[in-house]
């Protein structure tokens, strides 16, 4: 469904549910089930760790820095909450795998609420595990193998994910110049129309002419 | 995307030169090992399109750590070592690198009345 000719910024045809002025779906499950499989990498490390660090495993694998591993897990700031960091960072994980999978290929537009929360998963996560690597090293002089490959899990997760977001927040912006409800639109329960061929559909409200 | 890889590596660099250069446990090791993850984590993540924009991040950074040395008095091979580290963020912020992908009109857009959409230009 080629438009109006005018072209740019416009669906091409490639794909009916690509966001306006957007070369790819970010809701597909092309783009969706590598961060779902790198949320469940997640999963595993942390779990692992925190394994440890709830004593069902008696020591933890450490290939580089001795006993670095030990020293970060055992560290107060480790266990600063009732529950060990690795073991909220397990639950973390899970959180972004199962917001990354709910949701069909439309869901940038279908269910905005969820995208919303996948990207408040997905991003703090990843800045918490930055934070706890610094702290590692300057607080403790040490370093912890399977913390920092946690860490890097967390930070390659936000770049593919927060793609998914900018479509969703766009979509509520044109919900809200088209005079309709963004309360609704944010809950998906007001159609998944969208704004895809011309701006004439904007039906007058601010912006259009 | 060769900029940001570059950048990950001086990021990375700064978190293993003060047990390269025996400065554990100095201010230069902290400096550096705040620096260091940091930029190198902004610049990971401005791999992908929609966050080049991150990039910038790293030009505060860079500077910092060009300026670092001098005012903390920091020894000859950690100054080295940040200097060199700093400079690659300075610059590689400002290349930008190709991006394949149109996000219709990026996080800007979210100013415009309709992201993503071309409205018809005023006349």
């Amino acid at each position: 469904m080629n438009t109006d000719g005018r072209g740019r910024g416009q669906d091409n045809g490639r794909h009916d549910d690509t966001p306006p002025g957007w070369t790819s779906n970010p809701s597909i499950w092309a783009q969706r089930l590598p961060i779902i499989g790198l949320a469940l990498i997640g999963t595993g490390i942390a779990g692992y760790l925190g394994a440890f660090q709830l004593g069902l495993i008696d020591s933890v694998w450490e290939p580089f820095f001795g006993d670095g591993s030990q020293t970060v897990l055992t560290s107060k700031t480790s266990h600063l909450l009732p529950v060990p960091d690795a073991v909220l960072g397990a639950l973390s994980y899970v959180a972004d795998a199962v917001t990354g999978a709910i949701g069909g290929t439309k869901r940038w537009k279908t269910m905005p609420w969820i995208v919303i929360i996948f990207g408040i998963a997905v991003g703090p996560l990843g800045a918490i595990s930055i934070l706890l690597v610094i702290l590692q090293p300057v607080l403790y002089d040490s370093f912890c193998t399977l913390c920092l490959a946690s860490a890097v899990v967390s930070v390659a997760m936000i770049g593919p994910a927060v793609d998914e977001v900018l479509a969703s927040l766009q979509f509520l912006k044109r919900r809200r110049t088209q005079g309709r409800s963004l309360w609704r639109a944010f809950w998906g329960v007001d159609g998944d129309d969208d704004v895809t061929a011309s701006p004439t559909e904007l039906a007058g409200a601010g912006g259009a002419r | 995307m060769g900029a940001r890889l570059v950048a990950v590596a001086a990021g990375v660099w700064l978190m293993f030169s003060p047990a390269a250069f025996n400065y554990v446990d100095t201010v230069p090791e902290a400096s550096d090992r705040i620096a260091g993850p940091v930029a190198a984590a902004l610049s990971f993540v401005a791999i992908w399109g929609v966050a080049r924009a991150l990039r910038w991040a790293t030009l505060p950074i860079g500077l910092y750590l060009i300026v670092a040395p001098w005012v903390l008095g920091f020894p000859t091979d950690a100054a080295v070592s940040n200097l060199a580290a700093g400079v690659i963020f300075v610059v590689t912020a400002f290349v930008r690198g190709g991006v394949n992908e149109r996000y219709g009109g990026g996080w800007m857009s979210l100013r415009d009345p309709c992201p993503g959409v071309d409205l018809p230009a005023r006349s």
